[in-house]
């Protein structure tokens, strides 16, 4: 007798393909995920809003779509969530905040889901974030922690600390974030997943909360590079409402993701990179170098610079899109975000443009350099997942606040907009990424290394320990 | 009457004295106040934000904190005609 499909731990592919051939259907996938959700969820406390009667809506039109014969999209019924600076129509876009509550609802989806829901997907609903995205912890003053589904007492890591926990405690198969100094890529690492942060200017931003224009990226989160890319293929396109994004032609990755990785460059980035980071980052970091064959080690020039301007724009632009609220509500703040966007309001404008034009400098050098190679890895963080509550740990001999400092690999990269999939290696107990960072609009390489790491099992997506020791829990 | 001195000769040595340390009274001294401290009473002020006492550590430790990165990026030398990243295109 054969079992009936359980979504829990299927990846987005391998739902698609099960409600394609009739195996389940999108209805039962969408019953099964938002039942978990409210079984799990009381203690990953990953979502914010549940929008059941939507994917209960949309999934029967799915089912609908397939009895009647009419092609599918290659994520048919796969259920996700989205950061909570995400537009979903008929919902306020909370962005973390308090502020944002007295907010009208939004009108329209955000064209990211419009998109993903064109491909056949099904939105489950919004998830936790930090304050106006302006986080690495995924802490929230309103809503409370996102929980590492690996160790509850521990950070999902953020700012998309909501999307880290859904997509590794198994509640959604993927999930969309932001990403303006690693939120992505820090919460990736240490939940344990595969996350993309695409080309600056690669997928439209509008119909999202913004927090630094400069620096601002949208992308996927999930346990597998294959879904990854079905996501990112699925969400790709110009926008002219985003003054940064491209028109470009799209360029689909899935169908290159098994072309392996042969005669590609891959370097080590060396410096800045390897500072301060604890044994486990270096140790995830010799696995995946090893598995790539990556002897070559390289220099980023002057990368503690790059994370240094990065840091100024961040706190200057952030501090202008907020400066009314601050001056009207800075009491309905979460008091840590609230003191640092009005020092950033303080800083002079002759630092921000020397950051801004120190970033073209720096762009024209990593320009240069992706002539030699053709990926660089890199830590994705300094260590694994911190405890909630954690204010500060020491990087090399030096006490620094973890809210600012998980981000110290991510930052020089996403400051030139870099192409980056973060990688899991599963660690014990816990697990940590490892940035495959290409030269811009080549995601393609970055997602076929993720692959070719995940297909020789060096980068997995672990299950947490409490749903391997107790199948009854999935 | 005219008062008659005694001869010095007659006095006796008075008896030496254990030294004392000269007390000082401490010079007035004014906490020295940490020009940034002022700078962010001054910017609050013209950019009307509302940096409350209670805030004004935090915020100051932030500020330190992101102008310290200024000064790292200040100190790299760029050619005047650098452009900053985003240019304007019309």
């Amino acid at each position: 007798m054969s079992h009936p499909f359980d979504p829990t731990w299927a990846t987005a592919g391998e739902i698609a393909r099960a409600v394609a051939s009739g195996e389940t259907t999108a209805s039962s996938v969408i019953d099964a995920t938002l039942a978990r959700i409210a079984k799990v969820d009381r203690t990953l406390n990953a979502f914010t809003e549940v929008t059941s009667a939507r994917a209960r809506a949309r999934a029967q039109a799915v089912d609908k779509a397939r009895a009647a014969g009419e092609p599918l999209g290659p994520l048919a019924g796969v259920p996700f969530g989205v950061k909570n600076l995400f537009d979903i129509a008929g919902v306020t876009t909370l962005a973390g905040s308090k502020i944002n509550r007295a907010n009208p609802a939004a009108e329209r989806d955000s064209p990211l889901i419009e998109r993903l829901e064109a491909a056949g997907a099904v939105l489950v609903g919004a998830l936790n974030m930090g304050e106006y995205a302006y986080d690495f912890t995924g802490e929230n003053i309103h809503d409370g922690p996102s929980r590492n589904p690996h160790d509850t007492s521990r950070m999902t890591g953020g700012s998309s600390g909501g999307s880290g926990g859904a997509v590794a405690g198994g509640l959604v198969p993927l999930s969309l974030g932001s990403d303006t100094n690693g939120s992505i890529r820090v919460p990736a690492s240490l939940c344990g997943l595969f996350g993309l942060k695409p080309t600056y200017g690669r997928l439209p931003r509008n119909g999202s909360f913004p927090f630094v224009d400069s620096l601002d990226h949208l992308g996927p989160l999930a346990r597998s590079a294959g879904d990854l890319a079905l996501a990112y293929d699925a969400m790709q396109g110009h926008d002219p409402a985003d003054a940064a994004c491209l028109d470009r032609p799209l360029e689909p990755v899935s169908p290159q993701l098994d072309t392996g990785i042969d005669g590609l460059r891959i370097a080590v980035a060396g410096g800045h990179f390897q500072q301060g980071a604890f044994p486990e980052a270096l140790a995830a970091l010799d696995r995946v170098a090893d598995a790539l064959r990556a002897r070559q080690e390289v220099e980023i020039p002057q990368a503690a610079r790059a994370r240094a301007a990065a840091y100024v724009i961040t706190a200057a632009e952030g501090a202008t899109l907020h400066l009314e609220r601050l001056r009207q509500q800075a009491d309905d703040f979460d008091p840590a975000v609230r003191d640092r966007l009005i020092a950033g309001a303080m800083i002079p404008a002759a630092h921000v443009l020397a950051a801004q034009k120190f970033r073209r400098w720096y762009q024209a050098e990593l320009c240069n350099l992706f002539e030699s190679v053709d990926a660089i890895i890199a830590p994705a963080t300094p260590c694994t997942a911190p405890k909630i509550g954690q204010q500060t740990f020491v990087l090399e001999g030096v006490e620094m606040p973890v809210r600012a400092n998980l981000g110290i690999y991510t930052q020089p990269i996403s400051f030139i907009g870099l192409p980056v999939v973060c990688v899991p290696v599963p660690l014990t107990p816990l697990p940590i990424g490892v940035q495959i960072i290409a030269r811009p609009w080549r995601e393609d390489i970055a997602l076929r290394v993720a692959h070719a790491l995940e297909r020789d099992r060096v980068a997995f997506a672990p299950r947490p320990r409490s749903s391997r020791a107790n199948p009854a829990k999935k | 009457m005219a008062r008659t001195s005694k001869s010095p000769a007659k006095r006796r040595p008075a008896p030496a004295r254990k030294k004392r340390p000269i007390k000082r009274r401490p010079a007035a001294t004014k906490p020295r106040r940490d020009p940034l401290d002022d700078f962010i009473v001054a910017a609050a002020r013209a950019l009307d934000l509302p940096a409350k006492r209670p805030w004004l550590p935090a915020i100051k430790a932030n500020l330190r904190v992101t102008l310290q990165h200024a000064n790292v990026v200040a100190e790299f030398r760029l050619p005047d005609d650098a452009e900053p990243a985003p240019v304007f295109r019309a």
